[in-house]
C-alpha cells in the first residue's frame, strides 16, 4: 500500500502525508529539500518519472497537493503569473496522474487539492482556473479510470498554515468572520477528509468535489 | 469578447489565449462570454476538454467577483443553434447578470451541477 503525496514538506501536504502514514507507505514529494522523501519539481517530466520510479510496487493513493499562488486582479496579472500557477497546480498534477495510470492498484484512489476558489475568488483568476481545471480533470478521469480507480477532489477554504499565520491579523479576523463555523480549518481536518476519500470506506464515491469550507461557500 | 472553447482540447494553449482575451476585454470594460459544452463540464469527452471547460468556468466566476460582466453558455447536443445565439447575445448585453452559467438544452438535468 503505497501513497504518493506532492507538496508534502509542510502545511496541508505534510498533514496529509502524516495521516496516510497510518495505513500506507508514504512517498513524500516536494521541491523543498527539507522533505523527508523525494525532492522533485513536479513541473519537470523527468522529475515526475523519478517520483514514480521511487514507488515500490503498485500505487494505492495519489494526492495531488503541490500548489502555488501568484495573486493579482485580472487587469494587473502578468502572463508569467498566470502561467506559473497553471503549470504547477494544474498541468503538473494532470501529467503526474496520467503517468501514474499504469501503476495504479485495483481500488486505488486519486485525490486532488482543489480549493473553494474554484467557485470564483477575487484576485485569483489564475488560481481559480487551475483549481477549476483540477475539478474537470477529476470528473473526466473518474469516468475514464472506473471501475479500477476512484478519482475525487477536495476544495478547502481558509486553513491554518504558515501562509495564513503570516496574514495581517485584521484581514484574518474579517475572513474568519465570514465562516459559519467561526474558525479556520486545521490541516489535520483536511487530511482526515482526504484519508476518508482515499479509503475503501468511501468506495462508491468517485468524480466528486468535497467542499471543506466551514460553510463559507453558503454564507452571505 | 466571446471565447469559444467548445471544440478545443489543447488546454495548455487555449488557457493562455483565454487569459489574454479576457484580460483585454476586462481592461476595456467589455462583456465576456465563454462558450462551453455541458459534456465537457462533466468530463464526458476526456480530461483535456474537461480541464479547459472547468478552468474557464472558474475563471469566469472570478472575473465576475472582480466586477466584470463575465458569463458562460454551456451547450448540450440537444441545443438549437438559434437558441445558443439568443443567449450569447443576451449575455453580451450583460445587464445585471455576472458569474452566471446558462445551460442551453436539458441534458444537465439529473447530473452534477458545475
Amino acid at each position: 500500500m503505497t501513497a504518493v503525496v506532492t507538496g508534502a514538506a509542510r502545511g496541508i501536504g505534510r498533514a496529509i502525508a502524516d495521516r496516510l502514514a497510518a495505513d500506507h507507505d508514504v512517498l513524500r514529494v516536494d521541491i523543498d529539500p527539507s522533505v523527508d522523501g523525494v525532492v522533485a519539481d513536479v513541473t519537470k517530466p523527468e522529475d515526475r518519472q523519478r517520483i514514480l520510479d521511487a514507488v515500490d510496487g503498485e500505487l494505492t493513493v495519489l494526492v495531488n497537493n503541490a500548489g502555488i499562488t501568484r495573486d493579482a486582479r485580472i487587469v494587473k496579472m502578468t502572463a508569467e503569473q498566470f502561467q506559473a500557477v497553471i503549470a504547477v497546480n494544474l498541468v503538473a498534477a494532470y501529467e503526474l496522474t496520467k503517468a501514474a495510470i499504469p501503476r495504479f492498484a485495483d481500488g486505488a484512489s486519486v485525490v486532488s487539492l482543489a480549493s473553494r476558489a474554484y467557485l470564483g475568488n477575487f484576485g485569483q483568476f489564475n488560481y481559480a482556473a487551475s483549481k477549476g481545471g483540477l475539478v474537470g480533470m477529476t470528473r473526466a478521469l473518474a469516468l475514464e479510470l472506473a471501475p479500477k480507480v476512484r478519482v475525487n477532489a477536495i476544495a478547502p477554504s481558509l486553513t491554518a498554515s504558515e501562509m495564513t499565520r503570516a496574514m495581517p491579523e485584521k484581514v484574518l479576523e474579517k475572513m474568519i468572520a465570514s465562516i459559519p463555523l467561526g474558525r479556520m480549518a486545521e490541516t489535520g481536518e483536511i487530511a482526515e477528509t482526504i484519508a476518508a476519500l482515499a479509503s475503501p470506506a468511501t468506495g462508491y464515491v468517485t468524480g466528486q468535489v468535497v467542499v471543506a469550507c466551514g460553510g463559507r461557500s453558503l454564507a452571505p | 469578447m466571446i471565447f469559444d472553447a467548445r471544440e478545443r482540447e489543447d488546454y495548455e494553449r487555449a488557457l493562455p489565449e483565454a487569459f489574454e482575451a479576457a484580460q483585454a476585454a476586462a481592461r476595456e470594460g467589455e462583456p465576456i462570454v465563454f462558450l462551453l459544452t455541458q459534456g465537457d463540464l462533466l468530463g464526458q469527452r476526456g480530461a483535456p476538454r474537461a480541464i479547459l471547460a472547468n478552468a474557464l468556468l472558474s475563471g469566469m466566476r472570478t472575473l465576475a467577483a472582480e466586477g466584470h460582466r463575465a458569463n458562460a453558455v454551456a451547450t448540450g447536443p440537444d441545443a438549437d443553434p438559434g437558441d445558443v445565439e439568443h443567449w450569447i447575445a443576451l449575455l453580451q448585453d450583460g445587464r445585471g447578470v455576472a458569474g452566471e452559467l446558462v445551460r442551453v438544452g436539458a441534458v444537465h438535468v439529473g447530473k452534477v451541477q458545475p
